[in-house]
């Protein structure tokens, strides 16, 4: 049963492991505490930009403004953080907020504008990122030692960025997923027109599911300022398109109503490393990104591989 | 091809081994003064003597125009001169694109195979600080050039822009007379190397009266700097001289296209831009960011590995030609293309490249 449900995570999964065997054949050190923290630091900004995407996509829809969100955040953390305890508490949680109401004017557009939410976000993306250039117009910015390192060190061989990712995984997402909104955004991402004949608010659904996707943009944002220790308006950028493919390898389908965390999280991992294994088996770098791309596309197609060994190919249209 | 390459090679591998002692004191002999601080109170940085030969890395960001290319090639073949390869272990060479993550990632990467010293051309002045201090804590040692990072752990080694501004305008002012029209070709708006050029020009033509300046930003590339010119131009104004950061053919080429008189020109080193001063003859005074900086970086790091004290930011002499210093083959050629930066020397620091040997570098 629990393997069925998470069956879509499992090229992923696989995939993450044969690179992780590789890359720790050509550098045996990545086992080591400094090594485990390098690899986890690497991957979890992506990881939860991938969840903000992947909460959007279950809805159907498409989220381009996530990157701007990261760096709109990252820029509000690493310019108003100050160095005590208080402000930075503060600052999080203005963070956070800032992060919810960008995704929620994405939703209002979305569900009462009636415009397609790839426009929706890509407009959004444009003033998102004009915002975080106004509060910041150069990069700098900094953050106290502590914040840093309470999401960026280890304690012995658990990096505590393992530790976020998991406390975000499973006392945020799984639970939202669990009430009637996470049922809601399934279903509105699987048959609109059904959801809402099942008395199902269809517009509510979707800005609550597009303000949580700002949420945990935000969550990235705050990762990234502990890894940079600084603002950049322009970090994001990455992200947006990074955070689709980490969705999709995920095993979500763009269409909505499918898909479940953990292969999104394992696929961002996935996608974060894969630079740094090139990099380790001295591939040149103008092969880098012809590899990155490469390299996804045949683990995808190896992943489709059972299609055609199917009786039916109904049965594949429908899985 | 192949034998003359064999024989090459064993030449330079018998020079090395009968000279290898005295040449590679002679190759650092020359740093005095060429590792200048780039202020008075610029202090002095050492570091742990290591013995050599080093594990050195060059991490780049953005690479996929021709200076980046360039930058990584001399790179390359600095690593390969017989005076140079005996000092160093191994020499590895990464892009992450101008993605912030992919580059912490990839210095992580360097830290983890244990590598003497990290050469940096940054994705961003600020993000790469935490890595920075986590390499330096590590006991590797930093240098940013080039785009640099602001962290004072890292040893900075850069070409004065302010200077370079104040010398174009200078020689404008020189050419022209102290009164006359100036168009002032600027870069890209907002950027702190295209701030500190247009401040030193402005403060040396704010001190003639007669000297009447029009801006407009031509973003250090050739086809923006033309179309802008060609607007300039088209305003009805003759200008008597050209203060321009970039994109200089460009600008050329848009007063030839006006048919107007191509008057003195102060700008940028692409290849473009010297070959036309070659031709026409126009007063040209043209100095540009050298790729070989990045050459010059890892000759610092293994200077300071060597236990040398040098300043922690380190102002490169500026790699400078005029019309009649022009010379094919050596500061500008002919056969490459336009957008090629020519200044691959910085002869003060005894860096010297062979054109060919550098095209040859694969990236």
């Amino acid at each position: 049963m629990i393997f069925r449900r998470y069956k879509t995570s499992l090229v992923a999964i696989v995939a993450l492991i044969l690179l992780l065997a590789y890359y720790w054949y050509k550098q045996p050190l990545i086992l080591s505490p400094f090594g485990l923290r390098t690899l986890a630091n690497q991957g979890t900004t992506l990881a939860l930009a991938a969840l903000a995407q992947l909460i959007v996509v279950l809805t159907g829809g498409v989220d381009l403004s996530v990157g701007a969100i990261v760096g709109l955040t990252n820029c509000v953390a690493a310019t108003y953080m100050g160095t005590g305890p208080a402000s930075v508490i503060g600052v999080v949680i203005l963070t956070l907020a800032v992060g919810t109401v960008a995704g929620m004017i994405n939703g209002l557009f979305v569900a009462y504008g009636r415009i397609q939410p790839i426009i929706v976000t890509l407009a959004t993306l444009y003033v998102y990122s004009g915002i975080a250039l106004l509060i910041r117009p150069q990069p700098g910015g900094a953050v106290p030692d502590f914040y840093a390192h309470a999401l960026t060190s280890a304690w012995g061989y658990l990096p505590y960025a393992f530790v976020v990712v998991l406390a975000v995984a499973l006392l945020i997402w799984t639970p939202i997923m669990r009430t009637r909104l996470g049922t809601a955004i399934y279903a509105v991402g699987d048959n609109p027109g059904g959801a809402h004949m099942s008395a199902i608010n269809v517009n509510r659904t979707l800005i609550a599911a597009y303000a949580l996707g700002g949420f945990f943009a935000a969550c990235a944002g705050l990762f990234l300022t502990a890894q940079t220790t600084s603002g950049d308006a322009n970090v994001g950028t990455t992200y947006t398109l990074n955070s689709v493919a980490a969705v999709v390898f995920g095993g979500a389908l763009l269409g909505g109503g499918r898909g479940v965390a953990l292969g999104p999280i394992v696929a961002a991992y996935f996608i974060s490393i894969i630079i740094s294994v090139l990099f380790a088996s001295g591939v040149s770098p103008f092969y880098q990104s012809i590899f990155q791309g490469g390299i996804l596309i045949v683990v995808l197609v190896f992943g489709n591989a059972w299609t055609l060994r199917a009786r039916n190919w109904l049965a594949v249209l429908r899985s | 091809m192949h034998r003359r390459e064999l024989m090459r090679l064993m030449a330079a591998g018998a020079g090395a081994a009968a000279f290898g002692g005295t040449f590679a004191r002679t190759a650092f002999a020359a740093e005095e003064k060429c590792l200048l601080p780039a202020k008075s109170d610029t202090p002095m940085v050492s570091w742990k003597k290591k013995d050599g030969p080093y594990k050195i890395a060059l991490s780049n960001s953005y690479i996929g125009n021709t200076w980046r290319t360039e930058m990584v090639q001399i790179a390359k073949a600095y690593t390969e001169l017989p005076d140079v390869k005996p000092h160093i272990a191994s020499f590895q060479v990464s892009s992450s694109g101008n993605d912030v993550n992919a580059q912490i990632a990839q210095i992580n990467q360097m830290i983890l195979s244990g590598v003497d010293a990290i050469v940096i051309d940054a994705a961003t002045p600020t993000g790469l600080n935490s890595v920075i201090d986590q390499a330096v804590d590590n006991g590797i040692l930093v240098v940013s050039f080039d785009s640099l990072v602001t962290t004072k752990k890292a040893v900075i080694v850069n070409e004065d822009n302010y200077e370079m501004g104040k010398k174009w305008a200078d020689f404008i002012v020189e050419k022209m007379g102290d009164s006359g029209n100036v168009l002032m070709v600027r870069g890209v708006a907002g950027t702190f190397v295209d701030e500190e050029r247009t401040r030193a020009a402005k403060e040396v033509f704010g001190k003639h009266k007669g000297i009447k300046t029009t801006e407009v930003y031509g973003d250090w590339d050739d086809g923006t700097a033309q179309k802008v010119t060609a607007n300039a131009l088209a305003a009805g104004t003759k200008f008597n001289g050209v203060w321009c950061q970039g994109g200089d053919t460009g600008v050329i080429r848009a007063f030839q296209q006006a048919g107007a008189a191509i008057p003195p020109i102060a700008g940028e080193a692409e290849n473009g831009f010297r070959k036309l001063a070659a031709k026409l003859k126009f007063p040209m005074l043209s100095i540009g960011q050298s790729p070989a900086l990045s050459a010059l970086s890892i000759k610092a790091a293994i200077a300071i590995l060597q236990g040398q004290k040098v300043p922690q930011s380190i102002s490169v002499p500026l790699p400078t030609a005029t019309t009649d210093t022009l010379k094919a083959g050596v500061n500008y050629f002919p056969d490459l293309s336009d957008s090629f930066f020519t200044p691959i020397n910085i002869v003060q620091c005894g860096l010297k490249f062979d054109i060919q040997t550098i095209l040859k570098q694969k990236v």
